[in-house]
């Protein structure tokens, strides 16, 4: 909010230079966010706090300024010179809907000469960004600054009888606003009325049938207090922030509506704009109960960790309006001044006492209990250990948004299963790619590798860890939507994607494009790393994958994820340059499936023998197959089995290819022999030969 | 004798002397000592002497034979430090060719800051807890005495699922999670990802990260509040960074206070990046209102808590010298590559 330094000092008499009134109030909560011009000329703005409605004006600001500052307030004047007719034989107020309306005060001016206002106030209302209309409605615009209180000037003239009623609009009512804009009201919009339509939308904008104009002769003022829930709503139904709505929609004091009115009405007669009727229309119930609250001063102390003594808390309260009373022994009550609205129990005015105290002279302290049992979150560690993983592996980490599109998910297939049923959709979006969350991170990862490619950034090795979403089948229970079951389903999955080289070619290593089995090494180094051994790959389908080159992934006997090289009609869509490989693993299967301890294998005493042999078969069995039976035949001697060669060309029979082992063989418990190696090697050929119909094309 | 003995030794000498590898060094070998050598014929041949002259002719045989075998291992020597040498010298390497480095991926920046904060807490005492992205409106707002239909809505867009379930707006929705399933004492930390309904723009991202901090227990005060926090700022921002803490106002804390430090440009003196205040803000903080603890079934006489929360990526942000906060979430590997030292 914008303040000039000039109009607050007018309140302020002894205000210090601006600079010093910037710092003072930012530190006592009203931060200041720029202040520009130099000495009388200063304009600060103010970001005032959603809970303080009542600092929106600089009157308010002077308050503030003053109680914490230590200085006098001096109050605007508020005398009014009457003449004329009584109010009420002019105008007659009705509240028909007071849950809305708490407050509605009215005066009436004659003899009206419309003319502009003078140069001071105009100047006044420009510094504080609003345009001078005339000497009514800039009257009106400059208490709302001034004071905080919006108020409305009608054309006496346009209501009929000068009869007003307060009361909700009425099912297909409309009316045109100041702005020529035709407003559709509904039931629960509170209206100005005439006898029969709308004249104003109460505390957002009045209607262009009574607006103030040249001609006006009689203006009818109108300062009330509408609830600010009710003005909140119509504000957001219809679109239009106003001045005045913003202020009711913080809230606003039925006590400002008096002094709003009274002071609109001094300045219409002080600048002779024209005769203020004698009295004024004020309907308004006033049983409120003021608001009370026990203040105990050892309670303060020990909420701030200081050791006020309880006079300056009492004085520092008494500076900011309070009244205090009724002291006993530990406690006092206190009074709320009525534009305190967000003073309402004891720990409201701990954060009185403690601003206008000093944040500052509160002395730090660390929490003094022992700390609770630490639970380590095994979740955390494992996050960070397969990122260590990964990076170690050559994969940059990404971390994306977790929304995603209709349209993204058809762009890589994905079925209706995803796209439609499982989904979680926003209600609300602001934009069409994003308009739902993500059901697999796959979505995130091409969309990173989208626009590294369309940045000539063809080589992408990347890794997230992060949730996707998938709405749970339940029936959907409308008698109690607040439960926990009624929210989506969370799961963190690993995202990995390969796409281009893994490595920057250098001048003795001309690295390869990475393709399938870079990415399967990497799931394999990664399990192995994570403690998993027992893990398997088989040939699998997926709508964005490969159709011959995709797998899936087990550990410890279930499905964890899948990978595979991305669908080239989809790579292609994408315009990406290169092939991509995409794997998805859940993360919280892979930490349940992680082993909590192990134990630490013997160094083998006996010497291994290692044996090569090639192996024969028809180019569609997989090697799995082959390496089955040779850990099979192995009779519990083969310790490991490393594939070094796989050959298709002229050497083999055509369809068929040689797959190349090294078997190496050791016992536990001692040296083998090599009549015992040769044994069991012949048993591993005869079960190749009869098993899977390998022919042996070389061993030693 | 002894003049065929001498030429013997002296041709010997010449030839191994005139050899330039180990080759011809043994080649020499084989002509003199070997099985058919002349020396070793010789020595053989003793027999042919008179029993007068075969000590004499025998010693001298011997003699000759240690002489050339010394010359032989003398060259043989000689030769191979010169072939070492020249090896070596053939070895020699430009070292100013690149090295061939294993491939290394890099961290994401806000997760290298997430994790130095949590390395901070961690020392103070936090465990690290989570909670669900997508909330119920109840702990992101009611419980956290924001009302439906409110005005003070307005205060955070918010994205919506159905009229109860939101993208939470902070992680302080998990504070009430925590709080209905734990007694006090509790000291935690929430990291995780938080929605607005806000375009993207240099400052603002619809999905960003924060790092909610919660304390709950017997006695904890205003001056925990900063002294926790205080920590935390000359931990992450150096131990001359200054701190200041200002009222200001959050549904959920009473009193409520925002943290400034001095800023990391221009430390205090004013600068485009403080708006030339000398300060930055950091976060937001309080006391614990009494409604909500009220809400989760604590007694506010008995117990109080601390809460405060920071956005990971203004701190990523001031941290690294990032001035759009876009580039944190698209990814481009020519940025992403460059934290490979973080």
């Amino acid at each position: 909010m914008l303040v000039p330094y000039r109009w607050l000092s007018q309140y302020v008499p002894g205000l210090p230079p601006p600079g010093d009134v910037a710092e003072a109030l930012t530190l006592s909560g009203t931060a200041c966010e720029s202040l520009t011009g130099e000495g009388a000329d200063a304009l600060f703005d103010f970001e005032i706090t959603h809970d303080r409605a009542d600092c929106v004006n600089i009157f308010g600001i002077a308050r503030e300024a003053a109680a914490v500052l230590g200085l006098e307030l001096k109050h605007p004047d508020l005398f009014v010179s009457e003449e004329g007719p009584a109010v009420d034989e002019l105008v007659t107020v009705r509240i028909i809907s007071p849950d809305l309306c708490r407050r509605y005060v009215a005066r009436v001016v004659t003899e009206v000469t419309i003319g502009p206002s003078p140069e001071w106030m105009q100047k006044r209302l420009i510094a504080c960004g609003i345009r001078p209309v005339n000497n009514v409605v800039d009257i009106t615009n400059y208490v709302m600054l001034e004071l905080g209180q919006p108020l409305h000037a009608f054309d006496l003239d346009r209501i009929p009888d000068g009869a007003i009623a307060v009361r909700r609009a009425r099912d297909g009512e409309s009316i045109v606003t100041i702005d020529g804009e035709l407003r559709e009201l509904s039931e629960d919009m509170l209206v100005i009325a005439n006898s029969t339509s709308p004249v104003a939308i109460a505390g957002i904008m009045g209607g262009a049938d009574t607006e103030v104009e040249e001609s006006t002769t009689q203006v009818l003022l109108e300062a009330a207090t509408f609830d600010s829930v009710s003005v909140w709503r119509a504000q957001r139904a219809l679109k239009m922030r106003t001045e005045a709505s913003i202020r009711f929609s913080r809230g606003m004091w039925p006590e400002n509506s008096r002094l709003g009115i009274d002071r609109a009405a001094m300045l219409m007669a002080e600048l002779k704009v024209g005769k203020v009727a004698a009295g004024r229309i004020d309907e308004y119930s006033g049983l409120e109960a003021p608001i009370h609250i026990r203040l105990r001063p050892a309670r303060v102390n020990r909420l701030l960790g200081i050791t006020l003594p309880q006079e300056d808390m009492e004085l520092i309260l008494m500076r900011l309006g309070f009244i205090l009373d009724e002291w006993n022994q530990d406690s006092c009550r206190v009074l709320v001044p009525n534009h305190r609205m967000d003073v309402l129990q004891e720990e409201d005015l701990v954060e009185e006492i403690a601003r206008v105290y000093g944040y500052d002279k509160i002395p730090t302290t660390i929490p003094k209990g022992a700390p609770p049992e630490i639970r380590l979150n095994p979740g955390m560690r494992f996050a960070s250990k397969v990122g260590e993983i990964l990076r170690g592996s050559g994969l940059t980490e990404i971390d994306t948004m977790t929304f995603t599109s209709e349209s993204a998910c058809c762009e890589l297939r994905l079925s209706e299963e995803d796209t439609e049923r499982r989904e979680v959709k926003i209600s609300n979006p602001i934009s069409s790619e994003h308009t739902m969350l993500r059901t697999t991170l796959l979505v995130s990862l091409v969309d990173v590798m989208k626009r590294n490619a369309s940045r000539q950034r063809d080589d992408v090795a990347i890794y997230e860890i992060g949730k996707v979403f998938q709405r749970r089948d339940a029936q959907e229970d409308r008698k109690e939507p607040d439960r926990e079951s009624a929210l989506p389903c969370e799961r963190k999955m690993i995202g990995l994607a390969l796409m281009g080289k893994l490595k920057e070619p250098t001048w003795g290593n001309q690295a390869d494009d990475a393709d399938f089995f870079d990415m399967k090494g990497i799931i394999e180094t990664l399990l192995e790393s994570l403690g998993i051994s027992r893990y398997s790959f088989e040939k699998a389908t997926h709508p964005t994958l490969h159709p011959g080159r995709t797998a899936k992934v087990a550990a410890n006997g279930e499905d964890i994820g899948y990978f595979g090289e991305l669908h080239p009609a989809v790579n292609e869509a994408l315009g990406l340059k290169k092939s991509a490989y995409l794997a998805e693993l859940d993360g919280e299967k892979l930490l349940l499936g992680m082993p909590t301890d192990r134990e630490v294998r013997q160094l083998p005493r006996f010497p291994a023998v290692t044996r090569d042999i090639a192996v024969v078969v028809r180019k569609d069995l997989e090697s799995k197959r082959v390496e089955d039976r040779i850990w099979e035949a192995g009779a519990g001697l083969v310790e490991s089995v490393n594939l070094f060669d796989v050959y298709v060309g002229p050497q083999v029979p055509p369809e068929h290819k040689s797959l190349a082992y090294s078997i190496t063989y050791r016992s536990l418990d001692r040296t083998l022999t090599d009549e015992e190696v040769g044994e069991v090697h012949a048993g591993i050929v005869e079960s190749l030969t009869s098993e899977v119909g390998a022919f042996i094309r070389s061993q030693d | 004798m002894d003049e065929k003995a001498k030429k013997l030794i002296s041709e010997a000498k010449k030839s191994i002397e005139s050899v330039m590898n180990l080759l011809e060094v043994e080649e020499i070998r084989v002509k003199y000592l070997g099985k058919k050598g002349e020396i070793t014929q010789a020595l053989r041949s003793l027999g042919e002497y008179s029993e007068d002259e075969r000590p004499i002719v025998g010693r001298f045989l011997n003699e000759a034979r240690e002489t050339v075998r010394d010359m032989i291992e003398t060259r043989r020597g000689k030769i191979a430090s010169i072939e070492l040498e020249n090896k070596l010298k053939a070895e020699d390497l430009d070292i100013t060719l690149p090295g061939k480095r294993p491939s290394i991926g890099a961290r994401h920046p806000v997760n290298v800051v997430y994790e130095e904060l949590e390395r901070i807490f961690a020392h103070l005492g936090f465990e690290v807890l989570e909670g669900p992205d997508v909330e119920l409106d109840y702990n992101n707002f009611e419980a956290l005495n924001v009302p439906r239909n409110h005005p003070s809505r307005d205060i955070q867009d918010t994205f919506y699922i159905t009229d109860d379930i939101v993208l939470r707006t902070h992680t302080t929705c998990v504070d009430i999670r925590i709080m209905k399933n734990c007694k006090p004492p509790i000291r935690a930390i929430i990291p995780g990802k938080v929605y607005r309904s806000d375009a993207s723009d240099p400052s603002h991202l619809p999905v960003f990260h924060q790092l909610d901090g919660l304390v709950v227990d017997e006695g904890i005060t205003f001056g925990d509040v900063k002294g926790v926090l205080a920590r935390f700022a000359h931990e992450f921002f150096g131990p001359d960074t200054d701190v200041r803490f200002r009222p200001s106002y959050f549904p959920f804390t009473e009193p409520s206070a925002e943290m400034d430090v001095s800023c990391v440009i221009c430390h205090g003196s004013g600068c485009r990046l403080c708006k030339h205040t000398g300060w930055l803000e950091i976060l937001g903080s309080g006391l614990l209102h009494p409604r909500v603890l009220r809400e989760v079934g604590y007694d506010p006489e008995e117990v109080s808590g601390l809460a405060f929360g920071m956005g990971i990526d203004r701190v990523t942000m001031l941290k690294y010298g990032i001035d759009d906060i876009r580039l944190l979430a698209e990814n481009d590997m020519a940025f992403n590559r460059q934290f490979i030292h973080a």
